[in-house]
């Protein structure tokens, strides 16, 4: 019983952080060939934000199943390192959602390269998933 | 009816702050050592619980607060001090109703987490509680505040406008 529930929770968790990963980098990709809909951004928003609830719980499920390492440790500094690189990403994207937010609230349709800030902003969510990513190989297995 | 941006950020804002006290508190817990310990002690299911249950009073708490700042309609505006407070005050309520409903659960159906049920015990880890919930809704909402601010001065929405 308690193999299938960490499963579970490591599947979840995994596949979430791929989503997120997934859709950061697509809508970057998009920002440099042409304009994105306003409405497309509101949606990965929301998903984003369930995501992150979702991973950040999962996250805690995968500590107890790994073992907490401890803090003058090689993984015990990944752990801190990737805690606080989440607690950044979490800030820097709610900096993003509020942009989509006042464009929605204007009426913008469709955001083009004129923005560069929102671009950047998805390149930034990008990189710091990534570097998540390693950081969680990092804790789970070591260097 | 509650428009979809409203809808995002009130979603955005209640998950934001519930992660950074997550996060924090496990961070917290680890430099000091007692993390293994706080982890151990709670079931996945209950863990869920307990998880699902803080999410859902920020969403409501979230709702009934206006973070973000828009053309206003009748300039009622919350200024970054008067919003700090409220968020604090928030914060606080949270605290407040969270731990008291987990004890009054604790005390029915009681785990090898629960503490001991004499009024001073539970009254201080309440009020202390409470008390800190207070602060970590004061620097959520200065965070939160900022946040805003920067997403206005990153957006151009007079010239996507004129597209």
């Amino acid at each position: 019983m308690a193999v299938s529930e960490y499963l579970l929770v490591r599947t979840l968790h995994v596949l979430t952080a791929s989503l997120l990963t997934g859709g950061t980098a697509l809508l970057w990709l998009a920002f440099r060939v042409d304009d994105v809909a306003v409405a497309l951004l509101t949606w990965f928003e929301g998903f984003f934000w369930a995501g992150a609830g979702l991973i950040v719980f999962t996250g805690l499920g995968n500590l107890v199943a790994f073992g907490v390492p401890g803090p003058g440790t090689t993984r015990g500094a990944a752990l801190s390192i990737k805690l606080g690189v989440i607690f950044a990403l979490v800030v820097g994207s709610l900096v993003r959602t509020f942009a989509v937010a006042r464009y929605g609230r204007a009426d913008v349709q469709a955001v083009n390269e004129d923005d560069d800030w929102l671009r950047q902003l998805y390149a930034a969510t990008g990189w710091g998933l990534a570097a998540i990513i390693v950081l969680a190989g990092v804790l789970a297995r070591g260097l | 009816m509650v428009s979809r941006w409203r809808a995002l950020e009130v979603v955005a804002t209640a998950t934001a702050a519930l992660a950074m006290v997550v996060v924090s508190a496990v961070l917290a817990g680890h430099v000091n050592g007692g993390l293994t310990d706080v982890l151990l002690e709670i079931d996945t299911p209950t863990a869920g619980i307990l998880f699902g249950y803080l999410w859902l009073l920020t969403l409501v708490a979230a709702a009934d607060l206006e973070i973000t700042r828009h053309e206003p309609a009748d300039g009622s505006s919350r200024g970054p001090l008067r919003a700090v407070g409220w968020t604090a005050g928030t914060g606080a309520g949270i605290a407040l109703v969270y731990l008291t409903v987990v004890f009054i659960v604790g005390f029915v159906a009681p785990g090898p987490g629960s503490i001991d049920p004499g009024s001073v015990a539970v009254g201080r880890v309440v009020g202390g509680g409470t008390a800190a919930g207070a602060g970590i809704g004061g620097v959520a909402g200065a965070i939160l505040h900022g946040c805003d601010r920067a997403a206005a001065a990153v957006t151009t929405v007079e010239s996507q406008r004129n597209e």
